[in-house]
């Protein structure tokens, strides 16, 4: 049987169910689970249930009840999900905040980023303010930091947190330096076989090739082959082996 | 129940792992997420593993990648990640199982990763002599809990009966119960079967793999 698609324009609501495409542009909700190949969302769009999509775009705002699982997810706007996420991809831009923990394949965010939980990915890219609660574990982990953010443990093989972009930003392009604050990140205990550090306070850093770069705090460092650390960085105790 | 914990970095010391190995197998779920034990030290919050287990693990990890991807690795050593996907056609041969199972079976084949570890079960009671209905309690209920095979660490399963006499009327009841360790059983029942739900998850695995 052809699955059924529909599309709210305006404000309006859909049963849960199967379907092939839910299009949402204005307002509306979707009551109970649902299971699509596709759901859109502009404007303001609410799943009041679990949610099991292929493809799923939000452009706008996005609320979503119960667990998400998709292919792709792609976020330009606000979303929240009030639990687990999990995807093959996800890119988000703008504001996503995760109640539950987060498994994927590749997750790509930047701007406000909030997970209440584990976030394990093979490879994360992160940019803007970050908030986990949990742990941050990936083989690669990138992070650009900008703002105040926090991560309890980040694990993985290549971990690289920056202060900021590449590059420079529309601010330092008009000569305006001061208004642009370096970004933080506070952890507890940061591990991996590569580790390259800016602009972090941590408890403890352990590691393989550890790097403490520019404007770092750190308690303790253990390591097993090489550690370098920034003139500007304080590092309390360094331990080999 | 002391059980020997070893600490992450000396995990990976005597390992050789790295620590990108490491996260990834937990990912993966080849590594259970039970088997991370946080406890505080004097350098803050640290992580412990049972000694015994993560070791044999990473070393059955490290044999066998050679010729298996990642994905096939989880269903061979930790199918109860993705219990799904993992189906059995013969049961009996598995000896946790046996011929002494052979009378729960209720199908023709494709058993599930669950529902072997639940005849395993019935098996097993039946290997201690209980009455096949009594076996056929501790699989139904073992069909049941698919959390806790998920994550069996300090479950288990036991079966039991009870005797009532009273005006002269005698009624024997048989149970089944789960739940984790300490379970108790008020002193009038007597327990027939005890089982470790995580020894049996391990040793349908150990089967199923090998």
């Amino acid at each position: 049987m052809e699955k059924r698609s529909v599309s709210i324009a305006g404000a309006g609501k859909v049963a849960g169910g199967e379907y092939h495409t839910v299009k949402i542009s204005g307002s509306g909700r979707v009551e109970g689970d649902l299971v699509a190949e596709e759901l859109r969302i502009a404007g303001a769009g609410k799943v009041e249930g679990a949610a099991k999509v292929k493809e799923l775009v939000v452009s706008g705002t996005a609320r979503f009840e119960g667990p998400v699982e998709a292919d792709a997810l792609q976020i330009a706007g606000a979303c929240k999900i009030e639990a687990e996420l999990s995807a093959k991809e996800a890119r988000v831009a703008g504001a996503l905040k995760v109640e539950g923990g987060v498994k994927a394949h590749y997750f790509k965010a930047s701007g406000g980023l909030k997970v209440e939980g584990n976030l394990e990915a093979d490879l994360v890219s992160l940019a803007g303010k970050v908030t986990i609660t949990g742990l941050l574990a990936a083989d690669r982990v990138e992070m650009r930091l900008e703002d105040a953010s926090f991560v309890q443990e980040i694990g993985g093989e290549r971990i690289e947190i920056r202060r900021r972009a590449r590059g420079k930003g529309l601010l330092e392009e008009l000569g305006l330096h001061f208004f642009r604050r370096p970004g933080t990140l506070q952890a507890t205990s940061i591990e991996g076989d590569e580790v390259y550090l800016e602009g972090t306070q941590a408890k403890l850093v352990r590691g393989k090739e550890v790097h403490i770069g520019p404007g770092c705090r750190i308690e303790r460092v253990e390591y097993e082959e090489s550690l370098r650390v920034h003139p500007e960085s304080r590092v309390k105790e360094e331990v080999r082996g | 129940m002391a059980e020997e914990l070893i600490s992450k970095k000396e995990v990976l010391k005597e390992t050789g792992i790295s620590y990108g190995q490491l996260y990834r197998w937990k990912r993966m779920g080849l590594i259970p997420e039970a088997w991370f034990i946080r406890r505080s030290t004097f350098t803050g919050q640290e992580t412990f593993f049972p000694k015994e287990k993560i070791l044999r693990r990473i070393e059955e990890i490290l044999r066998l990648k050679e010729e298996h991807s990642l994905e096939e690795l989880v269903k061979i050593l930790s199918p109860e990640a993705t219990p799904e996907q993992v189906t059995c056609d013969d049961p009996v041969s598995l000896p946790a199982i046996g011929r002494e199972g052979r009378e729960l079976l209720w199908k023709e084949g494709g058993y599930s990763f669950r529902e072997l570890v639940a005849l395993a079960a019935g098996a097993q009671a039946l290997r201690n002599k209980t009455k096949l209905h009594q076996a056929r309690l501790l699989v139904a209920l073992a069909l049941r809990l698919a959390e806790p095979i998920r994550a069996p660490t300090g479950h288990s399963l036991i079966l039991a009966e009870k005797s009532l006499d009273r005006e002269g009327i005698s009624v024997r009841i048989s149970f089944a119960v789960a739940g984790k360790e300490p379970l108790q059983l008020d002193p009038e029942s007597k327990v027939l079967v005890r089982l470790d739900l995580e020894r049996l998850v391990e040793r349908v695995k150990r089967e199923l793999g090998g």
